[in-house]
């Protein structure tokens, strides 16, 4: 049995509002009908130059008409797509095409010169597919293992079928999270996830062909399938939000008359310190969506003042479990006293998905009791990509209901008396910077390697608004490298978000009465400069 | 790094977007008054001569 692959909503759009615009990238306007045929330009150069049937093609671009053309292009070969960030470090890129096992890379004009750092220490042969092939003799020459090809139209027309349905379980798209143990840890999610999601928020958001919708976050993050997915899929035009407006956005909402804003929450809390979210200064927009990290009521209330013709939802979802899976919609009345602590509820999960609050015994908690949020069902992917023992550990049954496969999402949670599911923090040591994912032991497995040590902790570091803004470290048992040149190895591998503000040499890491570290004791006195 | 009167301190990596609203924070907090930020480019405010700029400007707007 086949299902509708994840790009066949754009092509049916493609057919039907061909003149309509469909994408705004800086000065960059394109109908439906050009992107659809950037987009067919990517396949068909696939198609040609790579015709082995592999499930996964790269594409390392960002907030460039071939980031969008190279998505669309890659799904309508029948592979599924793996976005690399050209802003993260050129090594942990190169991890994840390594993970991925991807043999086509599909790059934009401002990526390419990323190439002489990201191909040494690829042994697979790779297609790389550019903008430009002109510039691309030296490259060539100096990696004559990988093709370089240009992306250019079939000579002779339209000479295949792109691929409108797909085997369900096929990889639609594969995203990286940060990995405990040092390395980033792949997850796929099927078209038949991600065709789940979108029946359901399509029904949600009533979305349509005169809506301006926002493009805000990264490729690398699987919120940007909402935005390009939901928006393709209605008729409407996506417009990419250029990166230094992402955090401050009025202006670019003003001007574009956006009608659909999507972001992380951190943008509502910098608007709010700026005093910028004056009531109805943004009245164009109809919705006005967050996700990725715990929203403030303040901020919420605030937003929903400025954006005053807006419905206002909170969304909450694991990438694991395919973009988001719970929403709450805030209601001027009642909401602010719904939030605990300030935070605004995730509210109720998605119709048709199953969720469950467990106590550590795996024991279903009684309604009111705080426990870890476990989830299965169609939007529920099947596992980590090539890592049997992350996956036994994170995808388990529940005792004494065999059959169903449920994720441990490692979130605190608590049912309130009204159905509505209220976050209260992590289990374990993860945290969101800025929307984004972030395991902790990730960054101490890179400081211990970098600084040849046993001993590395790192904490995060609170913002005034109570969330994380980044981490500290603190390190010991070593002397053999400086502090510069310990930041700058970390600036190697990892992202910006997860380099330490501020690394401490200590004597020794204090340990508490049951030897594990006394983080509370580490921190005391020490900011994060 | 050498910062100059136009540098820019989204672009090159000298700030990132939070470090920029505590520098605008500083900045009203400096002269006592409030930066309105809504219809400014983020182009401009990035850099320390259009910071001033808008800043010195806003400043001349009240006093009118």
């Amino acid at each position: 049995m086949q299902c509708d692959s994840l790009a066949s909503g754009f092509f049916r759009s493609a057919e039907r509002f061909a003149d309509r615009p469909a994408l705004v990238v800086a000065d960059q306007r394109l109908t439906y009908g050009q992107l659809a045929a950037s987009a067919l330009t990517v396949t068909s150069t696939i198609r040609r130059y790579a015709p082995d049937p592999d499930p996964l093609a790269a594409v390392l671009a960002s907030r460039s008409v071939t980031a969008y053309a190279g998505v669309l292009g890659i799904l309508a070969s029948g592979r599924g797509y793996v976005p690399l960030n050209p802003r993260f470090p050129v090594e942990r890129s190169r991890t994840m095409l390594r993970l991925s096992g991807a043999s086509v890379l599909v790059v934009d004009s401002r990526s390419a010169p990323l190439l002489p750092t990201l191909l040494p220490g690829i042994d697979r042969a790779l297609t790389i597919i550019l903008p430009e092939i002109a510039d691309c003799s030296d490259l060539a020459s100096a990696f004559p293992r990988h093709r370089f090809v240009g992306s250019k139209p079939s000579s002779n027309g339209r000479d295949f079928i792109f691929s409108r349905y797909s085997d369900p379980a096929a990889v639609a798209y594969l995203l990286f999270t940060s990995g405990t143990t040092g390395e980033p840890k792949g997850v796929p999610i099927s078209h038949a996830n991600v065709r789940s999601y979108l029946r359901y928020v399509g029904a949600r958001y009533d979305i349509d062909e005169g809506d301006r919708c926002s493009q805000a976050f990264e490729l690398t993050f699987d919120l940007s399938l909402h935005d390009m997915f939901v928006c393709w899929e209605r008729g409407a035009c996506l417009f990419c939000v250029p990166e230094k407006s992402v955090m401050l956005p009025a202006k670019f909402i003003r001007d574009h008359e956006l009608t659909v804003w999507f972001s992380v929450p951190s943008v509502a809390g910098v608007m709010a310190r700026l005093a910028l979210l004056h009531p109805h200064t943004l009245p164009s927009l109809r919705y006005s969506l967050f996700c990725g990290e715990p929203l403030r009521g303040t901020h919420a209330e605030l937003w929903q003042q400025a954006a005053s013709n807006s419905i206002l939802e909170n969304l909450y979802g694991p990438t694991e479990a395919t973009i988001a899976i719970s929403s709450y919609r805030w209601d001027a009345r009642r909401s602010s006293s719904a939030c605990v602590s300030d935070i605004v509820p995730i509210g109720r999960i998605f119709d048709g998905q199953q969720w469950c609050v467990v106590d550590e015994r795996r024991h279903a908690v009684q309604k009111g009791e705080a426990g870890e949020l476990w989830l299965a069902g169609s939007q529920v992917t099947r596992g980590y990509w090539n890592n049997p023992e992350k996956t036994r550990e994170q995808f388990v049954q529940l005792p004494g209901r065999p059959g169903t496969i449920w994720y441990r999402t490692g979130d605190l949670v608590r049912c309130g008396a009204d159905g509505c599911l209220h976050y209260l923090g992590r289990l374990d040591q993860q945290i969101k910077i800025r929307g984004y994912r972030v395991e902790i032991q990730e960054i101490e497995a890179v400081l211990r390697r970098i600084c040849r040590t046993d001993h590395a902790v790192a904490v995060p570091y609170l913002g005034t608004s109570g969330a994380p803004e980044g981490v500290v470290a603190y390190v010991s048992g070593t002397e053999a490298v400086d502090h510069e040149t310990a930041l700058n190895a970390c600036r190697e591998v990892l992202p910006d978000y997860m380099i330490p503000r501020r690394l401490h040499w200590v004597a020794e890491i204090p340990l508490n009465a049951n030897g594990k570290i006394d983080r509370a004791r580490l921190t005391k006195g020490r900011g994060p400069t | 790094m050498e910062i100059s009167a136009e540098t820019d301190l989204l672009a090159s990596g000298l700030l990132d977007s939070l470090g920029i609203v505590d520098l605008i924070l500083f900045v009203e907090q400096r002269h006592g008054y409030k930066v309105d930020l809504i219809d400014v480019d983020p182009n401009e405010f990035s850099v320390v001569e259009g910071l001033c700029r808008i800043a010195l400007s806003q400043n001349q707007g009240d006093a009118r």
